[in-house]
């Protein structure tokens, strides 16, 4: 460790005064967001100016969707600060279209978007090799035909008619192999809002907000589980052993997911964001938001009556949570996971769990 | 620097020990007395120090880094040195500045190595988080969202080097208010997942005014006494050379002491330093307020225990903030980031065993090390609360 003066220090810093929003990511960005932005996009170099206020094209429930169970790759860019962290990780995924096109996204898998009441269906075909399966945590089953569970065989097509009744975030997933399926990429969330003409409301006379955005967060052994299941099957995986080394949000390495329109919260003074949150990986993680405490509003689909004020919340492996931050102030502030290691893709500060709060 | 209050931290040390005599029981007791500074006096400056901690793995000796109460001559002036930092306290709607001087500070190297190549560390210097308090952008301490502020000479200050923090500083903009009597932290923001395991973090009690000065939050309940528990996890190899800037050692935490208020404990030994003693009169009554601070890595249980009994105790706040309808538990978790202030009431002569289990980030069970000698050492930490009634 070093000891210098106060001098030395102001000298060291001239060459290091880029701030988050200003960061030019200049790697090939390979994950694009979920909202269908083709393949040849650039890369955004500034954060987003606004959400938009009306409803996402892909935030408008379809009657009917197609989940493909595929490899693919994940994209880890480099920090801004050090120009280290670049790689890619094999994973799989419920893509939404058949044989993707390289650098498709396909973690977290194709968001499905329901209203209450209404009934549609998801296909899942399983393009992998071995027997998959398809759940939908915390579904009551009488919503789901037929049952969730069973094993799609490679090459076969399962299709599934839902009505869901309660409004949330719903974590989905292939169970098999002890956590290693999911662990790899086989999850996606769905999200079910009630009617419209509530407006834009929780569920049916709870809280109202002005924004959404949807956080769904993982982890990875890279090493361990990963190229061991790709190499050798899911089923050889020791999985009495995990150590993460990976931490994803929205399928994005923290700098990437710091610089994403869709995963910003972003608004005026006085707007408040719905934040749906899943958390799809292994480890729990303890988001830390700045700027201003956020009020629980649900937990693990239980709608809660007590708001509780919290800046951090654990949100556990297989949890969800949905909470409601008002913007209070204007300024830039990170959300960042406090268990200080997740931060960290591969060693690389800030690669971890991250995300930003723009205030205007 | 005349503003300043340090309660109890002109002592030569800062380790108490009372020998306390009962009928039946000698109890060698020496509370950890961790400084506390009252910013409503007026501005204060904090340095950074390092200390060196002797580690129960045949005294393996650690490396930390720590916030203190300083003159104008940086860490070699500071009035004290503990772990963690000194405890500051604020009274809602105050105002006060907090400026941090980097003379002296120990920091992560200027140049590092990666792959046989230097290249320059861009996590140098210090900042001041103040965790919970919802600080506006440019007094919030985070690097990688504001850099600098003009000076009046026409150039700027790094954030990270000699910045001075304001809070309550906008009439307009009033941060800290009455929602925030309660308890909350601050640490640097710098490099977090080095510089929280080194060490720098303290407490930030958010205290009402005057005859509200003993409310745990704005809902008028009053505490009598009050013991803050600030858990921290170590990882030995965090605290290497090799650990600075990015490093492989990063993707690989294995926590290995477990700390409340910097102190170790397991199952099997209470340290002394880890208890602490109340007293009442014949028929008092006293309600002691817990006030659990996470800036640990894993997930942790907080619970009470009288011999095989689980003690209920009320949940008040959560993150500083008051919950609108207090909670009667027998245990409650706290995430890293999180804080919460629980309260128990003292009415008898007993001892109980108020407990952190540090669990595991995967399926939240204890965990436990291997030291070098074989010995396997838990992650639940016990501590000692003796009330003695006269």
């Amino acid at each position: 460790m070093c000891h210098v003066d106060a001098l030395y220090i102001q000298g060291m810093f001239v060459m290091n005064k880029l701030l988050i929003h200003s960061f030019i990511i200049t790697l090939v960005v390979t994950m694009l967001s979920a909202c269908g932005s083709g393949g040849d996009s650039p890369p955004e170099s500034l954060p987003p100016e606004s959400l938009p206020s009306e409803p996402l094209p892909s935030d408008i429930p379809q009657s009917s969707y197609s989940l493909f169970m595929q490899q693919g790759l994940v994209t880890i860019t480099n920090s801004p600060d050090t120009n280290f962290g670049a790689t890619t990780l094999s994973v799989w995924g419920f893509a939404s279209s058949e044989n993707p096109l390289a650098g498709t996204k396909v973690i977290p898998g194709t968001t499905i978007n329901a209203e209450i009441g209404n009934s549609f269906t998801v296909s899942v075909k399983n393009n992998l090799s071995a027997t998959h399966n398809f759940n939908i945590a915390k579904l009551p089953a009488d919503e789901i035909q037929p049952a969730m569970g069973m094993p799609i065989a490679m090459g076969e097509t399962v299709t599934y008619t839902i009505t869901p009744t309660t409004p949330g975030i719903y974590l989905y997933d292939d169970s098999l192999n002890n956590g290693v399926n999911r662990s790899l990429g086989l999850f996606g969330v769905m999200i079910v809002r009630p009617e419209p003409i509530h407006g834009n409301v929780v569920w049916e006379g709870g809280p109202g907000y002005d924004k959404e955005v949807t956080w769904v967060i993982t982890d990875m052994d890279y090493p361990n589980w990963n190229q061991i299941a790709l190499s050798n099957g899911a089923d050889q995986v020791d999985t009495t052993r995990y150590k993460a080394n990976y931490f994803l949000m929205n399928g994005m390495n923290g700098f990437q997911a710091m610089q994403d329109d869709q995963t910003t919260i972003h608004g005026q003074v006085g707007e408040t964001i719905l934040v749906r949150i899943a958390n799809a990986g292994q480890y729990s993680q303890s988001l830390h938001f700045h700027g201003n405490h956020f009020q629980v509003i649900s937990r693990n689909g239980i709608q809660l009556s007590d708001f509780e004020n919290q800046d951090t919340i654990n949100v556990k492996p297989n949890e969800t949570a949905m909470v409601l931050y008002t913007i209070d102030q204007t300024g830039h502030y990170p959300m960042h996971v406090h268990t200080a290691q997740l931060e960290t893709g591969g060693g690389v500060y800030l690669n971890g769990t991250a995300a930003m709060i723009i205030g205007e | 620097m005349k503003n300043m209050i340090i309660n109890n931290s002109l002592l030569p040390s800062l380790i108490l020990t009372v020998l306390v005599m009962t009928l039946n029981v000698s109890i060698s007791y020496a509370e950890k007395i961790v400084p506390e500074i009252d910013l409503t006096a007026g501005a204060i400056t904090l340095s950074v120090t390092s200390i060196t901690k002797n580690m129960s793995d045949n005294g393996e000796a650690l490396e930390f880094w720590v916030f203190c109460a300083s003159g104008t001559g940086g860490g070699r002036m500071c009035n004290s040195t503990t772990l963690p930092s000194p405890t500051l306290t604020l009274t809602p709607n105050s105002a006060s500045d907090i400026t941090l001087n980097m003379m002296m500070a120990p920091q992560e190297d200027g140049r590092m190595m990666m792959g046989g190549s230097t290249y320059s560390n861009p996590y140098i210097g210090h900042t001041i988080h103040l965790h919970g308090l919802d600080m506006e952008t440019q007094y919030d301490g985070v690097p990688e969202t504001f850099q600098a502020e003009p000076i009046n000479n026409g150039s700027s200050v790094d954030l990270r080097n000699g910045f001075t923090y304001r809070i309550n500083s906008d009439p307009d903009n009033i941060r800290v208010d009455d929602r925030y009597i309660g308890s909350h932290m601050y640490h640097c923001h710098v490099h977090t997942v080095k510089h929280l395991e080194m060490g720098m973090y303290g407490g930030f009690v958010v205290k009402g005014e005057g005859d509200k000065a003993n409310w745990i939050n704005n809902s008028g309940t009053r505490f009598d006494e009050e013991w803050i528990m600030m858990l921290s996890t170590v990882d030995p190899a965090y605290h290497t050379s090799a650990a600075q800037g990015d490093s492989d050692i990063f993707a690989d935490y294995n926590p290995k002491y477990f700390l409340i208020n910097g102190e170790e404990g397991n199952t099997e030994t209470i340290n002394p330093q880890l208890s602490k003693i109340v007293t009442l009169t014949q028929g008092q009554t006293k309600n002691l307020v817990i006030r659990l601070m996470g800036i640990h890595s894993t997930n942790a249980i907080f619970s009470i225990t009288s011999g095989a009994d689980r003690i209920p105790f009320t949940l008040y706040n959560i993150d500083g903030f008051a919950l609108s309808t207090p909670r009667t538990e027998t245990s409650v978790e706290l995430s890293p980031g999180q804080t919460k202030d629980i309260m128990v009431t003292l009415d008898r002569s007993i001892t109980y065993n108020p407990q952190i289990a540090f669990t595991d980030l995967r399926n939240n069970e204890p965990m436990s090390v291997q030291y070098s000698d074989g010995t396997v050492v838990s992650s639940i930490v016990k501590t000692e609360l003796i009330v003695l009634q006269n």
